[in-house]
């Protein structure tokens, strides 16, 4: 461990809790000055926040906060539901994600927050914010809008017994933060997925396509990057990359009835590709929060805010805290938090075991809802739940004793040919239920008896494509729900956008075997608007 | 929601209705977490008037070519660093005199999505080539390179505005690269 970094950790611990002299100095910032104790650290000139560093030692003893953190241990203090909580405490027995390196890529991260700064790697993270750039203090510069990354981190890896706070979901996992979201720009994100993908294990992600109901692609560059981490990172073994479901379960009201406008995960390019893990939220009841979007796509779930005003605690910025944080940008750094559990278990995983880990030690949560669908092996899957809510102790015990599948070296693809039926898309009749439109294709010869992930790439042309039902059955008769018909708002000429080449990804037929028959059906739901099933194709990953 | 509930909602045959279904507002917004929509929107499906887009532009998204329009109502301002990304888009013609060079017109893409061009462009590589091959490979396409941003992906040099574009849709029909596409700022949404 370098020399210099333990003396940067211990000056925050100290100027914070023994001597109290905090460290926010307003509009006297510029830039880094680590030329003597205490220095001072900025996100640039003009930045609202300017950190001091000074001289202290480290404390240890108990997490003052860890008992309202209901996520880790839910006993049903917030009002919630004992035991609807990610199991992680149990899984610190085993191991509390040392060795484990995670990047998480934000607006910006308060590494020098007492509860990060000790699990902050030196001079391994980057900023990319103009006028920053290519510092190592992805800082946040304003403290009314730089403070997203800092929750996310807390809640992934805030420090253990420090006698600050509360705790990560694996406290001592090392931390490195890359604030590529304070630009926006593409190559910034794609730099950011790839970097030391040598030394970074996980590249956390609490953002994605505006949650509008909107078919959002994610750019050609950032599927690069996904491809380049998943098959190169980590020795071949593969980077983990988590991704949120997305916010979007009510993104407008209908004036008639108040019904939800729903979105869906599986309309945003950034979580339809098979290298990335979609985490889905549960309040603390267990159950599926209102702002949850469903979708194909999605694997797992995490705690995080619901009806009630119930968040979670975790870090907030000016080496404070909150209780407030919420959305799925809660809870899934829940679940890159039990990747870096998973791997500090064992560090051999792929890329690929730990998504199939995290799928058959899931917990099923809210048994009663009608939407649990059977799948093999007795894996159920839900599209609002995947496969249910992540659990750490389960997945850290069977990752111990995992036999790996191998990266993306071994990973078999089936490209289905494309299909052209160019069949018409009729408006609903006036009476009765709408008829769905149907084209098949026999998979043979596949080699793929176990199914990981699929993707189907459709193009319909259609004048309203939020019109649209679209399903896809597999050989074995199970469905993946992957549209169903809403309004955009907007006024362009098609303001859901176009199914053009738009691939949607589905982990509903984990374990399934590839062979047999696989249905299209889309659905026409609403008037006005007509279309045509121009072609789809198939691409089904597995071993 | 059902076939019959669609119908039930209320069809706006009005330009005003059109603007409701416009300024209806997204139930989240960037880095707030979830909000409640509490106001009862005005989710209807709006009147469309198809053909009459004004697309002005194109670009390739991977190998699907996409229009986009022109918003003449803003720019992005890149020559200030401070702040959420949001904070780039100004209206149209505020910029100074000074920062014009690091100005971009806005543009929509198909789906209403804000994206502007801050200069450059990102290549993505057929294969993994070597340092030496890929600036081969880029030079004998007419551009320069930046930096090599991972394996196959790398940057090139492209000027701010709707210069970066034209570069990209260039480079992209040299069919010497997987993709070639602007560096794109877009809007993203913090969850």
């Amino acid at each position: 461990m370098p020399r210099a970094l333990v003396a940067a950790r211990s000056r925050i611990t100290r100027s914070l809790f023994l001597t109290g002299i905090l460290v926010f100095l307003a509009g006297c910032s510029d830039g880094v000055d680590e030329g003597s104790v205490p220095f001072r650290v900025s996100a640039g000139a003009g930045c609202e926040l300017s950190y001091l560093l000074t001289d202290s030692s480290l404390l240890v003893g108990a997490d003052p906060l860890l008992a309202d953190q209901w996520h880790l241990k839910n006993t049903g203090q917030n009002g919630g539901t004992a035991g609807e909580d990610i199991r992680a405490t149990e899984a610190w027995a085993v191991t509390r994600g040392a060795g484990v390196r995670v990047a998480v890529i934000d607006d910006a991260v308060e590494i020098v927050h007492p509860d990060l700064m000790a699990n902050a790697v030196e001079g391994a993270s980057r900023s990319y914010r103009s006028g920053n750039r290519g510092s190592v203090w992805p800082l946040p510069c304003t403290a009314s809008l730089d403070d997203h990354g800092t929750a996310v981190a807390g809640l992934l890896l805030a420090r253990d017994g420090n006698t600050v706070g509360g705790a990560g979901v694996a406290p001592r996992a090392s931390l490195v933060a890359f604030d590529a979201l304070s630009g926006s720009l593409d190559g910034d994100i794609a730099d950011a997925l790839t970097r030391d993908t040598h030394a970074n294990s996980i590249f956390h992600n609490s953002w994605g396509s505006p949650d509008d109901g909107r078919l959002h692609r994610a750019e050609a560059s950032f599927a690069a990057a996904i491809e380049v981490g998943t098959r190169s990172g980590r020795a071949g073994r593969g980077s983990i990359y988590v991704f949120p479901a997305g916010n979007g379960g009510c993104y407008v009201r209908n004036a008639a009835d108040n019904a939800c406008q729903v979105d869906n995960a599986n309309f945003d390019g950034y979580v339809n590709g098979r290298g990335v893990i979609t985490v889905c939220a549960v309040d603390d009841t267990g159950r599926h929060p209102w702002y949850g979007e469903p979708g194909a796509n999605v694997l797992v779930c995490a705690p995080s805010s619901g009806d009630r005003p119930v968040g979670v605690t975790t870090a907030a910025l000016q080496s404070g805290y909150r209780s407030d944080f919420s959305g799925t940008s809660a809870s899934a750094p829940m679940v890159s938090g039990v990747v870096a559990l998973m791997l500090s278990a064992n560090p051999s995983l792929s890329w690929r075991d730990v998504r199939l880990i995290l799928a058959q030690t899931a917990r099923r949560n809210d048994p009663g809802d009608p939407g649990w669908l059977p799948g093999p092996d007795g894996l159920a899957f839900n599209h609002r739940y995947g496969f249910g809510v992540v659990d750490a102790s389960a997945a850290v015990a069977r990752a111990l004793a995992w036999s790996s599948v191998g990266g993306t070296a071994s990973l078999r693809t089936c490209d289905v040919p494309v299909r052209a039926p160019g069949l018409p898309l009729p408006d609903p009749p006036a009476s009765g239920d709408p008829v769905p439109v149907s084209d098949a294709v026999d998979v043979s010869g596949c080699g793929i008896s176990r199914i990981e992930f699929v993707e189907l790439t459709l193009s319909a042309s259609h004048t309203y494509s939020g019109d649209l039902r679209i399903r896809l059955t597999s050989p074995a008769g199970h469905v993946s729900e992957l549209a169903d018909a809403r309004i955009c708002a907007g006024s362009g000429s098609n303001p859901c956008g176009p199914y053009l080449d738009w691939t949607f990804g589905s982990v509903r037929h984990l374990g399934e075997s590839a062979d047999g028959t696989w249905t299209l059906s889309l659905t026409d739901m609403a008037p006005l608007d007509e279309g045509r099933l121009d072609r789809w194709s198939l691409r089904i990953h597995g071993r | 929601m059902g076939a019959d509930a669609m119908r039930r909602l209320p069809v706006c045959l009005t330009l005003a209705a059109m603007l409701c279904a416009a300024g209806a507002a997204a139930a989240s917004s960037p880095g707030a977490g979830p909000q409640q929509s509490g106001a009862v929107g005005t989710a209807s499906k709006p009147v469309r008037f198809v053909g009459k887009s004004a697309s002005s532009h194109w670009w390739y998204d991977g190998a699907v070519r996409r229009p986009l329009s022109v918003d003449r109502s803003l720019e992005a301002d890149f020559s200030t660093g401070i702040g959420k990304s949001a904070s780039v888009l100004r209206p149209a013609g505020s910029a100074t005199k000074a920062a014009a060079p690091l100005v971009s017109p806005v543009l929509r893409d198909d789906t209403g999505r804000a994206r502007a061009l801050p200069g450059g462009v990102l290549v993505v590589m057929k294969h993994p080539v070597d340092d030496v091959a890929a600036r081969a490979l880029i030079a004998r396409a007419g551009a320069v390179p930046v930096r090599r941003v991972a394996e196959t992906i790398w940057l090139l040099e492209g000027p701010t505005g709707l210069g970066s574009l034209e570069l990209a849709e260039r480079l992209h029909e040299t069919g010497v690269f997987a993709s070639a596409q602007p560096n794109w700022w877009i809007e993203r949404s913090l969850k």
